[in-house]
């Protein structure tokens, strides 16, 4: 699998570069900047790019324009946004109505690097990726009469790792149950907030998303 | 009002010249001059300070001067006139003096004075026109050169009285003159001095009469005495027009206000009030005889003058007001600062004690692993600890989502991690100018703060609204209420040339809005 990196810290992207390697990834090409990527990129689409939020000259969103702009023109390429802050607002700027191949992750995530693979190996396959940090600021979120308040914990615990966007095989894994158990789970979650299923995985997270963001 | 003056004036000169006695040519000129000069300096008086009566006062004045003129005309009616108003005069005169500058009767000996010098002056004029037997009727106005005849003993009385009233009206002045500070001194001179003159000679005219001098003598005085009148009541206007010269000195003051507070205020504005005694009191001001005008702003005392009583209230009062509004901002200044300097002392607490404390066990933690690897996961959890440390105070210091996304996005992620239930109900859709976002958000975050920590609230309804370039953000909760101490938040707002209000009653929650002025970039 094919993967371009961008970060302006030359330590940080060659370390990234390395654990992507270790994991059987093929890092095809590593950027300093924004534009430098959109470059490569356009030159020889990879399969994944993985690009920090803030990059020069403005150090500001250079890294999540480019990725959007890379999912505009190359909508095959997944992208992944790796970012310093935990706000469900850059997160959510990735995923339009039909998103596919996205995903927004902390930074200090790329310290486990079974967690960064799994995350390139999901948006590689056109999957959603969202931190469990900015899930979690979601869910934790006070509400009056919060209707999660009517979850039981298992079914919240159920809905954050959905919000991550994990299918329910993953989540069978992540909480140790049985696919059953989970599927059950999921539909008394979505009865209970009164939700539709989606007809696919990466619909269900935008509705629960959505949801919580109301 | 030309035309009172005119008219009058005119009137006046047809009694003398047309009454039918014969008129020195001196006698003419003065009594005119006297009367116009009254009538003239009032109108312009109540002109140009239409605050006080003293203008009125001085038109009255020459009215009742010039009234007394009827009895220069040979007709009996007339004569009965003369005689009632023969002396009215002196008594607007001393009402005039006693009420100098404002013109207002304000204490009790005041109304007394007056009360009875209008008696004194009419009532036996009018008592001995009914009393006596009058043959023909003779000219009132001009004293000649008769044998004395002999004094009636209730005009004994009267002018005994007369002259213990008025001496007592020059003692007054004169220590009012000597206990007032430089400026009323100054500007009281001329008065003071003008009508002390008048007073000293009408006492000498009576006495004079009281003592049977030849009538040469009496009308050598009262010629005096019309001499001083003719100029004195420039001095009166000279008095009430100074100070409101000296107001344009409160614009000149605002200016040099403006461009920051001098080092000296207390002799800048000493200075502007021409009042070298002025003090600035800061806190409780000891009670005195002295003037007391306080600066306030916002309904808040900053400091207090303590100045000359006889300064003109209002000028004093847009002294204070300009000097408040730059003692506020000095204030505000300086608790902006103080503020700023808080916050970077709190930054360096929380690095020191958070964030650099866990990189130095994890430096110490790494240095052990060398020996036994077991120790690397420990390391890293501490590391990661760090990290979240460090992102939670870099957003505290500064969200970069009100820069990169602006004011909807980075309040919706303020309500998202409130500690208190909280709604976005509205916000504008378009983007805000940069301080106009920052000071919307820095008061969001400040209330939602103070609504956890004090308010026991149920929910916190945020809106924000922008109308015609004005900017409203309203922060209510439905807790206990209380008033908080939101003052840095206060003078944000008045950094962005705006106000900050609190309404807050007990049970009823408390609602915190900002209005500041947005005009489009």
């Amino acid at each position: 699998m094919r993967v371009a990196l961008a970060d302006d810290a030359a330590l940080f992207r060659e370390g990234v570069a390395r654990l992507l390697t270790d994991a059987g990834f093929e890092v095809v090409a590593k950027a300093g900047d924004a534009a430098e990527l959109l470059a490569t990129v356009h030159a020889d689409p990879p399969d994944v790019v993985v690009v920090d939020i803030r990059m020069p000259p403005g150090f500001t969103t250079e890294g999540l324009d480019a990725a959007q702009e890379i999912r505009r023109i190359h909508p095959h390429v997944g992208v992944l946004v790796l970012s310093a802050h935990v706000e469900p607002h850059y997160a959510l700027k990735l995923l339009d109505d039909d998103a596919r191949g996205a995903g927004y992750l902390l930074k200090d995530r790329v310290a486990d690097a079974a967690e960064l693979s799994d995350a390139v190996r999901r948006v590689a396959a056109g999957g959603l990726v969202i931190d469990p940090g900015v899930v979690a600021t979601l869910v934790g979120r006070r509400r009056v009469d919060d209707p999660l308040e009517s979850l039981s914990q298992r079914e919240r615990e159920v809905l954050a790792v959905m919000a991550e966007g994990r299918s329910n095989q993953a989540i069978c894994e992540r909480l140790f149950l049985s696919p059953k158990t989970v599927e059950a789970y999921v539909r008394s979650v979505f009865t209970k907030l009164g939700l539709q299923q989606g007809p696919d995985d990466n619909r269900r997270v935008l509705a629960v998303l959505a949801y919580l963001r109301r | 009002m030309r035309i009172l003056w005119l008219g009058t004036g005119f009137l006046a000169l047809a009694a003398l010249v047309w009454g039918g006695y014969e008129v020195s040519v001196p006698a003419v000129v003065l009594n005119l001059a006297v009367g116009l000069a009254f009538i003239g300096a009032g109108i312009e008086a109540a002109d140009r300070r239409p605050d006080s009566f003293a203008g009125q006062l001085m038109i009255a004045v020459g009215l009742a001067w010039f009234v007394r003129l009827t009895g220069a005309i040979e007709n009996d009616v007339a004569f009965a006139v003369g005689v009632a108003t023969k002396t009215l005069y002196l008594a607007v005169l001393g009402h005039l003096l006693v009420t100098y500058p404002s013109g207002r009767i304000v204490s009790r000996w005041q109304r007394v004075v007056v009360g009875v010098a209008y008696l004194l002056t009419v009532l036996p004029n009018v008592g001995w026109l009914l009393l006596t037997e009058v043959e023909r009727p003779q000219n009132t106005v001009v004293i000649r050169e008769v044998p004395s005849p002999d004094v009636p003993t209730i005009a004994v009385v009267v002018m005994i009285s007369g002259i213990v009233l008025l001496s007592a009206l020059l003692a007054r002045m004169v220590t009012r003159w000597l206990r007032s500070g430089s400026v009323a001194r100054r500007d009281l001179g001329p008065v003071v001095w003008g009508g002390a003159a008048i007073v000293l000679t009408v006492v000498v005219t009576y006495v004079a009469a009281l003592l049977g001098l030849p009538s040469a003598v009496q009308v050598a005085l009262q010629w005096s005495t019309e001499v001083v009148l003719v100029g004195w009541p420039l001095a009166l206007l000279y008095g009430l027009v100074r100070a409101r010269l000296d107001r344009s000195a409160v614009g000149e003051l605002a200016v040099s206000l403006g461009a920051g507070l001098p080092d000296d205020l207390r002799s800048v504005l000493a200075r502007t009030l021409h009042d070298p005694s002025l003090e600035i009191v800061y806190g409780e001001v000891a009670p005195s005889s002295r003037g007391v005008t306080y600066l306030e702003a916002g309904g808040t005392r900053l400091a207090a003058l303590v100045h000359d009583p006889a300064l003109d209230p209002v000028f004093v009062r847009a002294v204070a007001a300009s000097a408040a509004l730059a003692v506020q901002n000095e204030l505000r200044a300086q608790r902006i600062v103080e503020a700023a300097d808080e916050a970077r002392r709190q930054v360096e607490r929380d690095l020191h004690d958070g964030a650099q404390q866990r990189l130095v066990s994890v430096l110490l933690t790494l240095r052990l692993a060398e020996s036994s690897p077991e120790l690397l996961t420990a390391a890293r959890e501490e590391l990661a600890r760090a990290l979240d440390e460090l992102r939670e105070l870099a957003r505290g210091i500064y969200p970069v989502l009100l820069t990169d996304a602006g004011l909807g996005p980075a309040l919706l992620s303020l309500v998202e991690r409130s500690a208190v239930p909280a709604v976005l109900v509205g916000v504008p859709a378009e983007r805000l100018s940069p301080v106009a976002e920052r000071t919307c958000y820095f008061v969001v975050a400040e209330a939602l703060t103070n609504a956890a920590k004090h308010a026991q609230a149920r929910e916190v309804r945020i809106d924000v609204t922008r109308v015609d370039g004005l900017v409203a953000v309203e922060v209510s909760d439905d807790g206990v209420g209380g008033a908080a101490e939101l003052r840095a938040l206060d003078d944000r707002v008045a950094a962005a040339g705006g106000r900050l209000s609190v309404r807050s009653s007990a049970g009823r929650g408390t609602t915190v809005r900002a209005e500041f002025r947005d005009l489009p970039r």
